[in-house]
């Protein structure tokens, strides 16, 4: 492989392409939710009949749907709902997670097989599948859709902390530290933690970007926020009936997705390359 | 050798059984069970109980728990409440459906995504490595389902080459396989994508291990360190991934079943939601996750093959 | 064949198009049938030098200049004709011999493929000849082993295995890049035999490259010192070692660790009465399976102890059970058996907290200066962490300064407490750790191969830095390593260490004079050492090494 390399290590457009444009995409599907909450092109809610099933740019930006609202403001404030359901089962998550995770790396034996099987039997769980038994139970919303996406993060952490927090216990740092008298649960919040952090954050950022994909789903299902809430899922599932007549209804919340996701994940890569350089543009 | 085999069957079953009582817990023992759950709120206290005693309700929490598992074992489920027919013979049903759309979605995400990541590492940073990180890149980003509703409006409603969804049963093979060729793809692009990134990024990883260098010190050709060497090494965290994301691929599957108006499990168990129908719910969860964990089971005792140093340890 | 190599760089361009000079001017030849030893420190470029003739330079690294090789520039020829020159031509053994065989594939398999891609042979003609290879390098039981995986050998065995692919397709010049230096010295004897015997059984050449004076010392006829990669002196090797011309190379072999020969240190005097520092007493460490079933023993009855102001001294090859040993006496892990005496105490008839306690008194330096220091804390945090557990230490502004005193006793600056453990290079960061270890004024220090991962010239300058604390402030030292050089200048006492049990202890200088156990012997005979003619790969097949070994 190597004889075939060129000469020179190229990037196409710099090493930190994939962090700036993550980023860039990020922060404008952050700043158009934030701005949904206090200007849309149009009320996101108000229905004009007369107005319906416009191409874009017949009416507004991205046209609008079968009761004649603004596609464009309904995505805006769409990207808000999706935004805030992904970061909180998120926070869930990382919470539960890098506890546990970081707890079956210091304790090794019966309490990290105890957790690490606890993580095996959450993670059968698909989060469609949660969503859709607590749906059963309480009903369908938006902390249906939390506790769902945010169950089935659970796992994910507690791997993805224990492997980082296992490689941070190998250190003699920790052995030095155990030999000035300090127990696992100081050598946790004083070694481990603080090396783990950047690890755990660029993984979060990748999950985020998952969540909001699952949310999609979810709310396409009609799993998550009820109606009249505008959310990406529930549009895609609206365009469905509209799908020869009024494609764009089906095509711009896609889009939507796709680009926020696009956004967390290269930010997350970005992340990854700058921070490890190690692994830098192999993930 | 036995003995981790057994220790990883072991491990299996403790998982399955865990699986089982939480399924078992949160569908069966939360307040609100089944019959008030199925009849609505508006129900009389009376025919309540009656339901609560037709579906077994009335029992302790061990024996329906024990009746539920056993009847795993000889296929009897239980009714479901609103199909009025027994829950085994309704996933065998919807399984002829979801079995083979999972199976082909399998076959062309490691199919297209295997190749194009080996290519990619072995042509690291150059254009066909571009050319597959950025399709992996979107591909990840995508929605399996958006990709069903594009289909349609490419191949359905425009092009008419493929009906817009249904199926049509496998009395005529060919059409039940043309039936499921749209929605396989697009579960299988989302997943195509994600392998071609991991399978890049492993073998890349094994590319920077010493022993590729002794490969290359004794003069074997590119192809041969790349297959035999590299991606043979590789296969390891390959094989890992696909278990991972196999909770993705039923994900995707209830949704894609839902877009296309397949009769699958995953339908089923949309539908059952709407019906307010527990004891289908809860053995199609069951199902799920018991695949999920026979999967990462399956997944377990290949590393054994793959890796001959884990053979070795006891 | 003779190799002529005259490389003017190896340049590093990086993506933004900045280049970095690399390797620059080296020149050597290696006639055929000659042993060529490279030396020098790390970063020196002489592991670049040799993927450069090997054609393998990691990516985004381009050698210029010619590599001839009978009259043909193998810098000039395609991927295609290079390929057939590695191996053919050409073979190279690595490192570490675990990570440099495939872990996937049977060891027959492995030597039969380079075979394979150089030589029309079937499949069966090819596994005949990996087998001939392996019994050529000795591999006991070759039959069976020839279809075994790398993880089923012990290091010695791998590298014989590494040797055999080199081997197979009979090429006619070897490169060794640091072949012996993950081994233990024993082995690492057999395998510059065998190396010794193979060249001059079969007439080829050998570049070996290796930081250890004593390795090339012992079977190179001529050497070239490099330094940041260039060349800093070429020549016969003996005249290199006894008559260096340049002031780099005077220094490096003044670095090397050597007892001085001046005469008895004087030891400090001891109060009558007083006990030693540290007494170990019949210490076990047993290894048991969950059904109570003996494992291993990874110490067996081990006494010794030490003095206050002196440094006592273990030496073992891996697995002997000195890492156990250490760990024990630190209190990180419990024997099975026998007594930890701490200022006449008994260290495990304490409670856990009291153990915690008492470890004040003795702290741990650790062989790898990367990961010892946590790369999150700034080095005022990493110093003062044993202070955990005091809860006399000083507060605010008296602990910056007494964390401040105490990089200044180590060789460091107190503006140093600020940085984080990237600024500093590797004998800084064995600095650092010493702080770390010396803050509260302890009375034993357990030094776990605290040099081993330096360089000669800095692991000089911190076994001068340990000799200093020793005199200056009368700490005792258990100082732990595989190095018998090492152990040998700088221990009062030793205790020759071997599967868990002491083969024999006493005064350093009296065990190396006159070693009395067959082990010692065999240790010390196996150590290459610099003030010794070249010992393998002699015309007639001289082998004197290898006898001693066997």
């Amino acid at each position: 492989m190597t004889a075939a390399a060129p000469d020179r290590i190229r990037y196409g457009f710099g090493p930190h392409f994939r962090l700036y444009l993550g980023a860039a995409i990020t922060a404008c599907v952050i700043g158009l939710a934030l701005l949904s909450l206090v200007w849309t092109p149009a009320p996101p809610a108000k229905m004009r009949i007369a107005l319906k099933l416009k191409a874009p740019l017949e009416a507004g930006l991205a046209g609008t749907d079968q009761f004649g609202r603004d596609i464009f403001s309904l995505l805006m404030a769409g990207a808000w709902n999706s935004l805030s359901i992904a970061v909180v089962a998120i926070v869930i998550g990382v919470v539960a997670g890098v506890a546990l995770g970081t707890a079956a790396a210091a304790r090794r034996g019966l309490v990290e097989e105890i957790i690490m099987r606890f993580a095996d039997v959450i993670f059968a769980f698909p989060a469609i599948v949660s969503a859709i038994m607590i749906a059963a139970l309480m009903g369908s919303g938006a902390s249906t859709a939390i506790l769902a996406i945010g169950l089935f993060n659970i796992p994910v952490f507690i791997r993805v902390s224990r492997a980082l927090a296992q490689r941070v216990w190998a250190n003699d740092f920790c052995l030095a530290a155990q030999a000035a008298g300090k127990g696992a649960f100081r050598i946790t919040t004083d070694h481990v933690l603080p090396n783990i952090a950047g690890g755990v954050a660029i993984q979060a950022t990748v999950q985020v970007g998952l969540a909001i994909l699952v949310e999609a789903g979810l709310s396409f299902l009609g799993l998550s926020l009820a109606p009249p809430a505008p959310s990406w899922g529930r549009m895609l599932s609206d365009a469905q009936t509209f799908l020869s007549q009024a494609p764009w209804m089906a095509i711009a919340p896609g889009v939507a997705v796709a680009v926020t996701v696009l956004g967390f994940n290269l930010l997350g890569d970005g992340l990854r390359d700058k921070f490890d350089p190690r692994t830098a543009g192999r993930v | 050798m036995p003995g981790i085999l057994l220790r990883r069957l072991g491990s299996f079953v403790l998982t399955l059984f865990f699986a089982s009582l939480l399924v078992f817990a949160s569908m069966d023992l939360l307040p609100g069970n089944a019959a008030a759950i199925l009849l609505g709120t508006a129900a009389r206290e009376d025919t309540i109980a009656a339901l609560e005693q037709q579906l077994g309700l009335d029992q302790p929490a061990y024996i329906r728990y024990l009746t539920w598992i056993g009847g795993a074992f000889t296929g009897d489920l239980g009714k479901s409440a609103s199909y009025g027919v027994s829950v085994g013979g309704l996933i065998a049903e919807r399984l002829a459906v979801t079995m083979p759309l999972a199976i082909m979605a399998l076959i062309i995400a490691v199919a297209i995504g295997v190749p194009m990541g080996v290519m990619a590492a072995a042509r690291w940073r150059q254009a066909p490595d571009r050319l597959a990180s950025g399709f992996a890149q979107i591909g990840i980003a995508v929605p399996d389902f958006w990709f069903g509703l594009l289909f349609i409006l490419i191949f359905s409603t425009t092009l008419q080459w493929f009906s817009a969804g249904g199926f049509p049963g496998w009395s005529d093979p060919a059409a039940g396989l043309k039936a499921l060729l749209l929605p396989a793809l697009a579960l299988a692009l989302p997943q195509a994508a994600i392998l071609t990134r991991i399978t890049r990024s492993a073998v890349l990883d094994v590319s920077g291990e010493d022993f590729i260098r002794t490969a290359q010190a004794k003069g074997l050709t590119e192809s041969r360190i790349l297959w035999r060497h590299a991606v043979r090494n590789a296969l390891v965290p390959i094989v890992t991934i696909i278990g991972l994301q196999f909770s993705f691929l039923i994900a995707g599957a209830v949704l894609v079943e839902n877009v296309f108006n397949l009769p699958g499990i995953g339908r089923l168990a949309y539908q059952s939601l709407s019906q307010r129908d527990l004891v289908v719910i809860r053995s199609v969860a069951m199902f799920f996750a018991g695949l999920v964990i026979l999967v990462n089971f399956l997944i377990d005792l290949s590393y054994l093959w793959l890796d001959p140093r884990l053979r070795a340890r006891r | 064949m003779n190799l002529s190599v005259a490389l003017q760089s190896i340049v590093l361009s990086r993506w933004d198009g900045n280049r970095r000079t690399l390797v620059e001017n080296i020149a050597f030849d290696v006639p055929q049938g000659t042993t060529m030893g490279i030396v020098g420190e790390s970063g020196s470029g002489k592991s670049l030098t040799s993927l450069a003739i090997m054609g393998l330079l990691p990516t985004g690294m381009k050698a210029s200049g010619v590599v001839g090789m009978d009259g043909t520039n193998l810098l000039d020829l395609s991927a295609e004709q290079m390929r057939k020159v590695r191996g053919s031509r050409i073979g190279m053994i690595f490192q570490e011999p675990m990570t440099a065989l495939n872990p996937a594939m049977r060891i027959g398999d492995q030597i039969a493929e380079g075979l394979i891609a150089h030589r029309d042979i079937s499949h069966s003609q090819a596994r005949a000849e990996a087998l001939r290879l392996l019994d050529r390098v000795h591999m006991p039981d070759a039959k069976r082993r020839i279809d075994s995986f790398p993880h089923e050998m012990s290091g010695g065995q791998r590298q014989r295995v590494g040797i055999a692919i080199a081997l197979a397709p009979g090429p006619s010049l070897l490169i060794a890049d640091e072949p012996t230096t993950a081994l233990d010295v024993t082995v690492q004897a057999e395998v510059l035999a065998l190396l010794g015997e193979l060249i001059d059984d079969l007439k080829m050449s050998l570049l070996l490259i290796s930081h250890d004076l004593g390795v090339i010392a012992s079977i190179c006829e001529r050497t070239l010192v490099m330094k940041s990669g260039a060349s800093v002196e070429a020549g016969d090797t003996v005249q290199i070692l006894r008559r260096p011309q340049q002031a780099y190379t005077q220094r490096l072999i003044a670095a090397m660790p050597r007892r001085d020969d001046a005469g008895e240190r004087s030891v400090p005097g001891i109060a009558p009465g007083e006990p030693p520092v540290l007494e170990v007493r019949q210490v076990e460490r047993e290894y048991r399976s969950l059904s109570g079933q003996l494992l291993t023993k990874a110490v067996d009855g081990v006494s010794f102890s030490i003095r206050r102001g002196t440094i006592f001294g273990i030496v073992g090859e891996s697995g002997c059970g000195k890492s156990t040993l250490s760990r024990i006496v630190m209190g990180l892990d419990r024997p099975t058996g026998g007594k930890i005496l701490f200022d006449g105490e008994d260290l495990f008839a304490k409670t856990p907290r009291q153990i915690r306690e008492a470890r004040r008194g003795f702290q741990m330096v650790f062989q790898d200066p990367q990961g010892s220091l946590d790369p999150r804390q700034r080095v005022s945090q990493i110093v003062a962490e044993p202070l955990y557990l005091d809860p006399n230490a000083p507060k605010g502004k008296a602990r910056e300064e007494l964390v401040a005193e105490t990089l200044r006793s180590v060789g460091l600056a107190s503006e140093d407490a600020r940085k984080f453990p990237h600024q500093f290079s590797g004998g800084q960061r064995q600095r650092i750790a010493i702080a770390r270890a010396l803050i509260c004024r302890p009375k034993l220090v357990v030094a776990d191969e605290p040099v081993s991962a330096l360089d000669l010239s800095v692991q000089a300058q911190v076994l001068e830095l340990i000799r200093d604390l020793r005199d200056r402030y009368g700490i005792a030292f258990l100082f732990i390593s595989h190095s018998l050089a090492v152990v040998e200048s700088i221990a009062d006492d030793i205790g020759v260490m071997h599967r868990g049990r002491f083969v024999e202890t006493g005064k350093a200088r009296e065990v190396f004079r006159n070693p009395q156990d067959p082990y010692t012997q065999k240790l010390i005979a196996a150590e290459p050492r610099i003030d010794q003619p070249r010992r393998y790969g002699l015309v007639g097949g001289a082998a004197s090494g290898a006898e001693v070994v066997q």
